[in-house]
């Protein structure tokens, strides 16, 4: 809608050149696409391809674990800093300028929401 | 995508209202932060000035652009809660990362920008291909933006788009330029606020009106067994080989650890907000912050994704099913404060652009160019003049871009992913620059270029991953690539001295507070 509107501005010019341009650009995307895929290809297939297929048979409940995985090695990974590290120039001693429980608290919405929407098997 | 913002209708008298006098607000606020600007830390980096909560609020107000309301919401509306996960999965792992490791270590060496910080660690090479990238990125997307956002205003509010554009630009262009960073974080406070109070009232009203959240998904589970279609909307993990943008193996790898580890902690417009942090303590914390609030965004936008499957079933597009929502759910004033909140989100985007675009020209070329020609840095009042000229010139390119650039889709296409293409590498030698000593100014560059030239055939191969656009698979892999070639031509090249590593790498001072305390106060 906003683009017919826009159409009852003089800038016919402009739209030629525009659409021109952008045919020009998705012929040279393309042509060099395939001539990326023409000498790569044969290449790169051998390994990616068994990659892809060990990818594709390793779903559920690897997914699930990986991604609770990464949120939880993400909090256990932070206790392994040292406090005077993260906490340094806090503007105070006490547990709620720990950012070490701040990242606890940050990522267990996240826990949570992978948790109820997991998908063991 | 630039032009695909869909047409609504629906907008009162009151809600026009409410729209005019929150830009005017948001002009006001941004544009009394000029009288705080007296040089170019105060106006690139707020003077190091900014606390947590503002860091985090602006990261999470300018991360969330407007069209990923749209888009995150149309895409819950076409593939489900999956779409969700690229403001979860994508968000906190990468943000504590970012948070502990890379920026204790910008805030300590007082870079400007990201740019700048490989300059110290590798060579002028790394910096001002880096900066050159990042610099062209930035100017474009700010036209793609401004086109953007008026397509919207033109849709929804009617006005034309060259005075929807003038608009944004006065608004965006004067409080930016004459406020700088603080003014930019500022006015994101409020954009934030406005976008949970509207992303808020859609998500209960959305929810009421299907019965629940119960109500939704038995619905939809009985739209699924007459449409295969619907099955997985609320499966977060879809299987590798989905014909859907998210796979499980490049969610969780592609995108958990490298391309949102990319994006928080090498995007200019997101960690230039933790420069200009006051204390070191509150760089970290406010990435920690922008984590928790992100973490609700989904249920703002992608909740009522969900809903519309119900609501407005048989939408042509995904796209289209945020903004109905909004017309049909949301009574007059709250629907002006929700468009609101999506003009906030717009001009977030371009008040972000516009400065982090100014702070790398004017820092790592216009001030490289400088060193170079003069042997000394600008000084402050100088980086100032010359950041604000950037900031007009900028402006001037965008409005003059703006059009065209909205009638070329492919071209927009092509920038997002030269840039996708570009994080990968970026990534690795950013990592291997400072949890590496050994990595050396040669091998970074090697890295870089051999990276982007990786990913680009990555990218370019058809058929060599199983989804149409992998660019999840292409960071990962270039990622790889990188730090593959970063180690060799490391190996291969004299060790960096020490004295230029110290204060950058990480190990040096996480094994001791008090070393690193003398380093802060050496670079203070």
């Amino acid at each position: 809608m906003a683009q017919e509107n826009s159409t009852a501005i003089p800038l016919s010019f402009i739209e030629k050149a525009s659409a021109s341009f952008g045919k020009f650009m998705d012929g040279v995307s393309t042509a060099f696409s395939n001539w990326i895929t023409a000498v790569f290809k044969p290449i790169l297939s051998p390994i990616f391809d068994p990659i892809n297929a060990f990818l594709n048979t390793h779903y559920l409940p690897w997914a699930t674990i990986c991604s609770l995985g990464l949120f939880i090695a993400g909090m256990a990974w932070v206790f392994t800093l040292k406090r005077q590290y993260v906490n340094l120039d806090a503007p105070g001693k006490g547990p709620l300028y720990d950012l070490r429980l701040w990242t606890i608290v940050s990522m267990m919405p996240h826990v949570i929401v992978y948790l109820y929407f997991a998908r063991w098997s | 995508m630039a032009g695909a913002t869909p047409a609504t209708s629906g907008i009162s008298g009151f809600d026009l209202a409410i729209i005019i006098t929150y830009m005017a607000g948001i002009l006001a606020i941004g544009t009394y932060f000029g009288r705080y600007v007296k040089s170019a830390t105060d106006f690139f980096l707020a003077g190091r000035a900014l606390p947590f909560w503002a860091i985090g609020m602006s990261i999470v107000v300018s991360d969330i652009g407007a069209t990923d309301f749209i888009f995150v919401g149309g895409a819950a509306y076409s593939y489900g809660i999956a779409a969700a996960n690229f403001d979860w999965m994508g968000s906190m792992p990468a943000m504590a990362i970012a948070a502990f490791v890379f920026m204790p270590y910008y805030w300590r060496s007082s870079v400007y920008t990201i740019p700048e910080f490989l300059g110290k660690r590798y060579n002028a090479g790394v910096q001002i291909i880096h900066a050159a990238i990042w610099g062209v990125f930035m100017v474009v997307m700010l036209a793609v933006i401004f086109w953007t956002t008026a397509n919207f205003l033109n849709t929804t509010v009617g006005w034309p788009i060259p005075l929807s554009i003038a608009i944004t630009v006065i608004v965006v262009g004067i409080y930016t330029l004459s406020g700088g960073l603080a003014a930019v974080v500022m006015t994101d406070v409020i954009q934030m606020i406005v976008m949970f109070v509207g992303g808020i009232a859609l998500l209960v009203l959305s929810l009421w009106e299907v019965g629940g959240w119960s109500s939704l998904q038995a619905q939809i589970g009985e739209m699924a067994k007459a449409d295969p279609k619907y099955a997985d909307h609320f499966t977060i993990m879809l299987p590798n080989d989905t014909t859907t943008p998210y796979p499980w193996a490049g969610i969780v790898l592609g995108l958990g650890l490298i391309m949102s580890t990319a994006y928080f902690s090498g995007h200019q417009g997101i960690v230039q907000r933790c420069f200009g942090a006051r204390t070191e303590w509150d760089a970290k914390a406010g990435m920690l912050f922008g984590g928790f609030l992100k973490s609700f965004i989904p249920f703002m936008v992608a909740i009522p994704g969900l809903a519309a499957v119900i609501i407005v079933p048989g939408l042509a597009t995904g796209d289209n099913a945020v903004p109905e929502m909004i017309n049909q759910l949301l009574p007059a004033g709250i629907r002006g404060l929700t468009f609101s909140a999506l003009v906030a989100s717009f001009m977030s985007s371009a008040d972000t652009y516009l400065s982090s675009a100014s702070t790398i020209w004017t820092t790592d070329l216009y001030g490289r160019l400088y060193q170079y020609r003069k042997g000394k840095a600008p000084s402050e009042r100088h980086g100032l003049i010359v950041g604000r000229i950037f900031t007009v010139v900028f402006i001037i390119f965008a409005v003059l871009m703006a059009y065209p650039i909205g009638q070329t889709p492919s071209m927009y296409t092509f920038i997002q992913k030269s840039l996708s293409m570009f994080q990968g590498p970026v990534f690795a030698i950013l990592l291997l620059g400072i949890m590496w000593k050994r990595a050396t100014q040669w091998g970074g560059l090697a890295g870089l270029v051999l990276g982007v030239a990786s990913s680009t055939i990555l990218h370019n191969t058809q058929g060599l991953f199983t989804i149409s656009d992998p660019f999840l698979f292409v960071a990962m892999w270039s990622f790889v690539f990188t730090v593959i070639v970063t180690v060799v031509v490391s190996l291969c090249t004299r060790p960096e001295p020490e004295e230029k590593l110290r204060g950058l790498i990480f190990g040096q001072v996480i094994k001791d507070g008090k070393v690193q305390r003398v380093l802060l106060d050496r670079v203070s």
